[in-house]
């Protein structure tokens, strides 16, 4: 919380002179929206408070009506029954933080029903592309007197979650808009003191029952959860709700908490899309333990019980360990010699983090931004997915100058705020959480050792038959969907078309019979690298013989493994028993997935249209195809579906 | 922490001229809702929220109604404040 009682972003860096910048971005709006729009992102991207908020909103406003085609639009369509106007503008400089173009829609007030189930109403006409509902207790449990027995509670909390299933899937099916639920802000004071709690139909208790059973259906029917009840207990309930806001406004956010609020939703947007970080990048001295290793050696740093500036470190190291084990890769950048700072890993018995937690480690005199360069490249993930955390703000700013697309949050000062400065800054924010996120910490571990074993030998293919690797293909399930939508929507490098499909859409493809759905996995010597492989491709519109791959994506992590051969020799012969003459497919080139321009030429496809550039079209006739011999042994269950 | 009315009428003109985008703004104690069509009910609560804000003070439900115009403002960050 700031000085005045309002959450901020106290994550973000403050703007020195931010009148003068967005005048001049909005000057350069004509001559060069590209420009305006850099600077756009950049602003919105200091720690802005709620009437900073608006007067970026402008310029916003100003860009999105100038070029409307510039970002990508997420359209969102707020309901509820409270007044949220206040919201709009933090929504949209949320969006303008991470490069997207948020136009909000907010409902007639209190007529969410109604605007979801009419097909006339404002609601259907605006097209969301998300719907977000944002109901108090009072919306969907009516008052239920103190006596009232826990069972019954239950019961009403049932009945309450149920008929918001129904219009998540009324919003999904009608509307075809992914949900954001927002749970229950719990604004209700004790009734009973201490003694509330044991009383099921207190308000305080009906709330909490409330939110437990919205969370657990949530996860059931895989909606997304704004979770201002959970903030609210973190941060306290008073930045979120103030009585005379509600009393004179109907504002249920306070404007003290609209800023974060609007940051909230701006992350969960964000994820939905894939772009969540995936990696913590963390310097050593004075970020995971007190003093200087170099100077102090192993005895004289700061680390462990004894000292509360120790424990700080160590709470921060278990933060970032937890982060390891939910899917976050783990990095080491530091000016530091490499045996000294890796031998803390080694040695000290107080290290939560183990060297074997780090899956990239760099630790030599050259300058951060080199060495965050390479460690983007050794991780196969893209620079804008790391977030570096430095104690030393000259080291903050030099990356910040140099790679702005990597996320630098501004460090506090106290050790002892580390954990709540990177939770509250939501970098990693989830909506989901699946085998592969279980297991991604041992897989680049793995993939480290396999690179040892890569460089120790020179023959590649006696090096990937010693790999032992086993590929499992099938067409999409239940099971898998949930990681299918969270692979498709965050690859960016082996991504020949980036399109995204939500979840549902992707359980469509899965039950269509026409539709090939395949997913891949691969299991090696090293361990099981779990889900790697998306492909999606339809029974051409023009002619029923052809068969295009409207999607194929893989996990980098695989690359050069020969899975992306496999992966067409099984199209292949899928095609071949259903019939089809020719396979068709297209490149559509993005800023991230040069990596894959050529695949399909190397894949003995002839190219039909398009110039190098722009997108290309690509065709195989079925009869001409001759599999490629790879070291991976496959293991396909798709017979199952052609044999309908 | 403002002693004066010019210092808190010159504080509130720099947060209206922000509000309003109008650097050449000129403000009285009598300048009020019916001076400018941007001081709708929604920017009256961000004038109330960025001097609770910058003051460090909470205006009531009675308070948030009485506001008519600047003067009003001055006078109940004055009492807020224990200024007046």
């Amino acid at each position: 919380m700031d000085g005045s009682g309002s959450l901020d972003l106290h994550w973000l860096a403050p703007h020195p002179a931010l009148r003068p910048a967005i005048k001049a971005a909005q000057a350069s709006l004509e001559s060069d929206a590209a420009k305006s729009f850099a600077d756009l992102r950049l602003l919105a991207g200091h720690r802005l408070d709620f009437l900073t908020t608006m007067q970026v909103d402008r310029l916003a406003d100003a860009a999105f009506r100038a070029a409307p085609a510039m970002w990508p639009e997420i359209r969102l369509a707020m309901l509820g029954a409270s007044s949220m106007e206040h919201l709009r503008a933090p929504i949209r400089v949320a969006g303008a933080r991470r490069g997207l173009q948020i136009t909000p829609f907010i409902g007639g007030f209190g007529r969410f029903r109604q605007e979801l189930i009419q097909p006339d109403s404002q609601l259907h006409a605006f097209k969301p592309d998300v719907l977000l509902l944002s109901l108090r207790t009072a919306d969907v449990i009516e008052r239920l007197p103190l006596g009232t027995t826990s069972e019954q509670v239950d019961a009403a909390v049932a009945a309450g979650v149920q008929s918001l299933v129904d219009l998540w899937r009324i919003a999904r099916t009608e509307i075809r808009a992914a949900v954001i639920q927002q749970t229950f802000l719990n604004t209700d004071y004790p009734v009973f003191g201490n003694f509330d709690g044991a009383v099921a139909a207190s308000s305080h208790s009906i709330t909490d029952r409330l939110n437990r059973a919205l969370r657990d259906a949530a996860a059931i029917e895989s909606v997304m959860l704004l979770d201002v009840a959970l903030w609210s207990a973190v941060q306290g309930l008073t930045p979120w709700y103030d009585p005379v806001r509600w009393h004179h406004a109907k504002q249920l956010i306070a404007p003290s908490a609209a800023v974060f609020y609007g940051d909230l939703i701006g992350r969960l947007l964000a994820a939905m899309r894939g772009l969540s970080a995936k990696c913590l990048v963390l310097d050593l001295d004075n970020t995971l333990w007190g003093g200087v290793i170099g100077d102090d050696g192993l005895n004289g740093i700061v680390l462990g019980q004894g000292s509360g500036a120790g424990e700080a470190f160590i709470a921060f190291q278990a933060y970032a360990k937890l982060l390891s084990q939910r899917g976050v890769i783990l990095a080491v950048c530091s000016k530091n010699t490499h045996e000294i700072a890796e031998a803390v890993f080694l040695d000290h018995p107080d290290m939560v983090l183990k060297r074997e937690d780090i899956a990239a480690f760099v630790a030599n005199w050259n300058d951060k931004p080199s060495n965050l360069r390479e460690i983007a490249r050794t991780l196969n993930i893209g620079i804008d997915s790391l977030v570096f955390f430095d104690d030393n703000p000259a080291e903050r700013e030099i990356v910040r100058q140099i790679l702005p697309e990597v996320a630098v949050p501004e460090v506090p000062e106290d050790a002892a705020h580390f954990v709540s400065c990177l939770a509250e800054a939501g970098y990693f924010e989830a909506i989901a959480f699946t085998e592969e996120d279980r297991a991604r910490a041992g897989q680049y571990r793995a993939n480290s050792e396999r690179s040892q074993v890569m460089q120790s030998g020179t023959d590649t293919g006696a090096f990937l038959t010693s790999l032992d690797m086993k590929m499992t293909v099938a067409p999409f399930t239940t099971v898998d969907l949930p990681r299918i939508t969270q692979l498709a929507n965050k690859s960016n490098q082996f991504n020949l078309t980036t399109r995204r499909y939500t979840h549902d859409q992707m359980a469509a493809f899965a039950a269509s019979a026409t539709v090939v759905t395949l997913s891949f996995r691969l299991v090696d010597k090293f361990g099981d690298n779990g889900l790697i492989g998306v492909l999606i491709a339809l029974p051409d519109a023009a002619d029923s013989q052809v068969l295009r791959i409207d999607t194929w994506l893989m996990s980098c992590r695989v690359l050069g493994r020969q899975v992306e051969a496999e992966t067409i020799n099984q199209l292949y012969r899928i095609a071949r028993d259903r019939g089809f003459t020719t396979l068709v497919a297209d490149y559509i080139p993005t800023s991230k997935n040069g990596l894959v321009r050529d695949i399909y030429a190397r894949m003995g496809f002839t190219h039909i249209a398009g110039d190098a550039g722009s997108a290309t079209q690509w065709s195989l006739p079925v009869a001409d195809f001759q599999p490629t011999e790879t070291a991976i042994a496959v293991d396909a269950q798709f017979q199952l579906q052609a044999a309908e | 922490m403002p002693d004066t009315d010019d210092a808190l009428l010159s504080d509130i003109t720099d947060i209206l001229r922000d509000m309003f985008e109008e650097d050449d703004l000129v403000v009285t104690a009598e300048y009020s809702r019916q001076n400018n069509e941007h001081w709708d009910s929604m920017n009256h609560l961000n004038i109330i929220f960025a001097l609770e804000s910058k003051y460090r003070i909470k205006f009531g439900v009675v308070d948030i109604e009485e506001i008519q115009n600047v003067g009003d403002l001055i006078r109940l960050v004055k009492k807020k404040t224990g200024k007046a």
